[in-house]
């Protein structure tokens, strides 16, 4: 994306008109062959400097606007900084309504007199504004339908017995060797067999030989024999999350104690 | 208006309205109504910015001493 550049620049005030052209030209240069566009490079004005720069008193200084990409800074400090003429100069990037302002102001500078020019050029600039405003929302929505996406696409579930996490389910805890299945409460871990679910609270791992399923906490996975299930976790068939029927064999369940299947779900819980 | 201690010396601005979009740091006549005789920028709670616009303010002094357009310090 290209963006607007406003150099400012002091040439020493021993400079000539010629002096100071051919600094404008350079410049000029320079910005053209990193792929910028010059709208303005002009004397702003000549005068006393607040402090001593370099042992001048005072300068002339050099205005520029330009169009490039993020490159372009550099690129004019560097060559600034070797031109012995230029005593200080400083590179600010424009947006938003400065911008539009300033390339407004460009074109009357350029087109004085010429009223319908100036205002095509207003309505270009404020469309291109716009454009860009509207480019940007897009991107975000795309960021997060491929987040959604990819969470819905993560199930590995491994047909065991237990199965199925949901993550608004209320636990109805029995002191079941099985599981607990907690949707936003902090979990307490019991140091029974079965495993803990939450969906939000972060997971206090306690070595259990099963696991810990988390919707949105980070997972700290063990390498043990259970499994990780997610929120967004579906049962074999489904893509989706759904409650599933209490199983004969387990009974709030969400995790299967006695699964093994570890590998798809893992890295999951971490971006969750 | 006056505030429980210090006096009533606070004041609306009156070069800068609150809902100004940006401050030019080239705009020196501008600037130089806010920074005191040492050069030192003026607290908001002299001149009534609000946060926002002190912010640009601020900002645009800085840009502005870089440039040798308004002194560091004086005196």
């Amino acid at each position: 994306m290209q963006n607007f550049y406003e150099t400012l620049l002091i040439v020493a005030p021993e400079a000539d008109e010629e002096g100071v052209s051919a600094v404008i030209g350079d410049l000029r240069a320079a910005i053209e062959s990193d792929g910028g566009t010059v709208l303005q490079a002009r004397v702003w004005e000549r005068r006393k400097l607040a402090y001593m720069v370099k042992g001048k008193t005072d300068g002339i200084y050099v205005l520029i606007h330009a169009e490039g990409e993020t490159t372009l800074p550099a690129v004019l400090k560097d060559r600034m900084k070797l031109d012995e003429s230029v005593i200080r100069s400083m590179v600010v990037r424009l947006k938003d309504q400065q911008e539009i302002d300033v390339r407004q102001e460009i074109v009357e500078r350029d087109h004085a007199g010429d009223a319908t020019v100036i205002e095509e050029q207003r309505a270009a600039a404020e469309r291109r504004h716009e454009a860009e405003a509207v480019a940007a929302a897009m991107s975000l929505d795309e960021i997060v339908a491929a987040e959604e996406a990819e969470a819905e696409a993560v199930d590995s579930d491994d047909g065991d017995l237990g199965d199925d996490v949901e993550a608004e389910a209320a636990d109805s805890d029995d002191g079941d060797p099985r599981d607990d299945v907690e949707a936003e409460a902090a979990d307490s871990d019991d140091g029974d067999l079965g495993d803990d679910v939450e969906a939000v609270a972060a997971d206090s791992d306690d070595g259990d030989p099963r696991d810990d399923v988390e919707a949105e906490a980070a997972d700290s996975d063990d390498g043990d024999s259970g499994d990780d299930a997610e929120a967004a976790d579906g049962d074999d068939e489904a893509a989706t999350v759904e409650i599933s029927p209490v199983d004969e064999s387990d009974d709030d369940v969400a995790v299967n104690p006695g699964d093994t299947d570890d590998t798809a779900d893992d890295d999951e819980g971490k971006e969750g | 208006m006056p505030r429980g201690f210090g006096g009533g010396r606070r004041r609306r601005n009156k070069y800068l309205k609150d809902d100004v979009l940006y401050i030019d740091y080239k705009n020196v006549d501008l600037l130089k109504n806010f920074i005191l005789d040492r050069g030192k920028i003026q607290p908001r709670r002299t001149n009534g910015n609000s946060a926002k616009v002190q912010r640009m303010l601020a900002r645009a002094i800085h840009r502005a001493r870089e440039i040798a357009l308004l002194p560091y310090t004086t005196g």
